[in-house]
């Protein structure tokens, strides 16, 4: 019943926003050049997402682009979670290990990492490269963390039930520490997935010559906002979709525990 | 069945400022084959500790632990089982492969393990609820998994530290009855640490009483009532008296 509530409220205001939205600009209280109504925004992303179209709206069509930028964040996302999930169990797995980095992690995740972009660009480039190294880079904190937090947060009891029936070193990292920490890794690897996207999305729209990130950039350059705004709410659908997708196979998994 | 004979075993901790803080010194036991053996004593007198060193979990400072001849050094799963207050059952696993988890270690295989493990399962009453989740079953159903995945290696020895703790009284009752059916029915020797008076006179046929810190047997009661027994059986009141006047001289 609050479901039902919830999510019918939930309509309510975007319906409402959406009306605003499209009244406002047309009624002439805010400036359709920078605030195009929502039903120009939305027959441009029917445009841009026509293939027949598309490319007259942008250079090399939107698809191109969409498929560039879904690559990086697939090649990050794929790196951050070979990496920081290994590292967060071998740092997480000792403590003495995990006394020594932690506080370390915790001071570069703190970091204003945006200021390092344009040196990643320096390095590696306009190309895909420094995008994939920026997304990665961002996601790889959140996951690496939750990770050594997850492995933390085993109550030791599951241990020394294990101990007492005799299980060895590699059951119990089969058997206990991966599906007792399993949950909550899930949950970093959402995260990072979601640091991935913006950091790829960031390296784009702040220097890049192709990707979503570089299809906003140029719609702004060019004063075309129904462009921009199109690739903008087809930007958030997209990582909507990817998101709530973990989400969803997180809850099938795990909704037996807690 | 087996025994246990806990011969001049002691255990420290290091306290907050590097000083050395004695759980118990020179303890000297046997615990009968067969026997319903209870601990009682005020909080912090290392009858946990006491039970996890039997257990192997833990290392004793000196002493040894000596089951049928042979010292217990390291967990032997076939020989001792353990019940801890919290059941720690595995929420990511149902009640059958909670309680065939001791056996899936070992490496039975899994028709064998499950037709076992239903046995077990039968034997603590729950019966039909193999496919639930730890979290759709009540404490002292939880405590029931928990006792049969402690009894499904075929333990000798039963090491229970405050299984009813975390119950309702109701529930703790009924669990207490269970618990005496199950062990007449086993065999095993068990050997449990209550803070409960009432528990403690009407399980045991003997009755360990610790002093606190450095912890030493004070007295040991043996109980001869007759089994079935009533929690409202006077000679059983008049044990738990005595009880009482040895923990409250602390």
């Amino acid at each position: 019943m609050v479901f039902i509530v919830s999510t019918f409220i939930r309509i309510i205001i975007v319906i409402v926003f959406i009306a605003l939205w499209e009244t406002l600009p047309s009624i002439g209280l805010v400036n359709e050049l920078t605030a195009p109504r929502f039903s120009m925004v939305l027959i441009r992303a029917g445009e841009l997402l026509n293939p027949y179209t598309s490319s007259s709206i942008v250079p090399l069509g939107f698809y191109t682009h969409l498929s560039v930028t879904l690559f990086e964040i697939g090649v990050a996302f794929l790196i951050t979670v070979f990496v920081a999930i290994p590292l967060g169990f071998l740092i997480g797995g000792f403590r003495l290990v995990t006394q020594i980095y932690e506080p370390l992690i915790y001071l570069i995740y703190a970091f204003p990492s945006v200021a390092l972009y344009p040196l990643v660009v320096i390095i590696l480039g306009f190309g895909p490269p420094s995008k994939i190294v920026f997304g990665f880079f961002l996601g790889f904190f959140p996951l690496i963390l939750n990770t050594i937090a997850a492995l933390r947060s085993i109550r030791p009891s599951y241990i020394l039930v294990a101990h007492l029936f005799g299980c060895r070193k590699i059951q119990l990292l089969q058997k206990i520490i991966i599906p007792a920490s399993a949950s909550f890794i899930i949950s970093g690897i959402r995260l990072a997935l979601a640091f991935n996207i913006i950091g790829v999305l960031f390296g784009e729209i702040v220097a890049s010559s192709i990707g979503l990130g570089f299809v906003i950039t140029s719609a702004t350059y060019k004063l075309d906002a129904p462009t921009e705004y199109a690739a903008i709410i087809i930007s958030l659908t997209l990582i909507y979709i990817i998101l709530e997708s973990i989400s969803f196979v997180q809850k099938r998994v795990f909704e037996r525990e807690d | 069945m087996k025994g246990i004979k806990i011969e001049k075993l002691s255990k420290y901790y290091l306290g907050p400022n590097k000083n050395r803080l004695t759980v118990f010194e020179n303890i000297d036991l046997f615990i009968y084959p067969n026997s319903f053996t209870t601990i009682i004593g005020p909080s912090g007198c290392g009858k946990s500790t006491l039970l996890q060193i039997i257990a192997a979990l833990i290392k004793p400072d000196a002493g040894r632990i000596i089951i049928d001849g042979q010292e217990i050094n390291s967990p032997r799963p076939d020989i001792i089982s353990m019940v801890f207050q919290d059941p720690a059952l595995f929420p990511w696993r149902n009640v059958l492969q909670n309680v065939e988890f001791p056996l899936e270690l070992k490496g039975v295989n899994k028709a064998e393990r499950r037709s076992i493990a239903k046995k077990y399962i039968s034997l603590v009453g729950l019966s039909g609820f193999e496919g639930y989740y730890p979290n759709q079953l009540s404490g002292g159903m939880q405590q029931r998994v928990n006792l049969a995945r402690a009894l499904i290696t075929r333990p000798q020895i039963l090491l229970m530290d405050e299984p009813f703790g975390a119950l309702d009284e109701q529930t703790r009752q009924k669990m207490a009855m269970e618990l005496i059916r199950i062990w007449q029915h086993t065999g095993v020797t068990i050997l449990f640490v209550t803070h409960s008076l009432v528990e403690a006179a009407y399980l045991s046929d003997r009755v360990i009483v610790f002093s606190l810190r450095p912890a030493v047997i004070k007295a040991i009661i043996d109980i001869d009532v007759p089994r079935p027994r009533e929690v409202e059986d006077p000679q059983l009141a008049e044990i738990r008296k005595r009880m009482w006047a040895l923990l409250g001289a602390e």
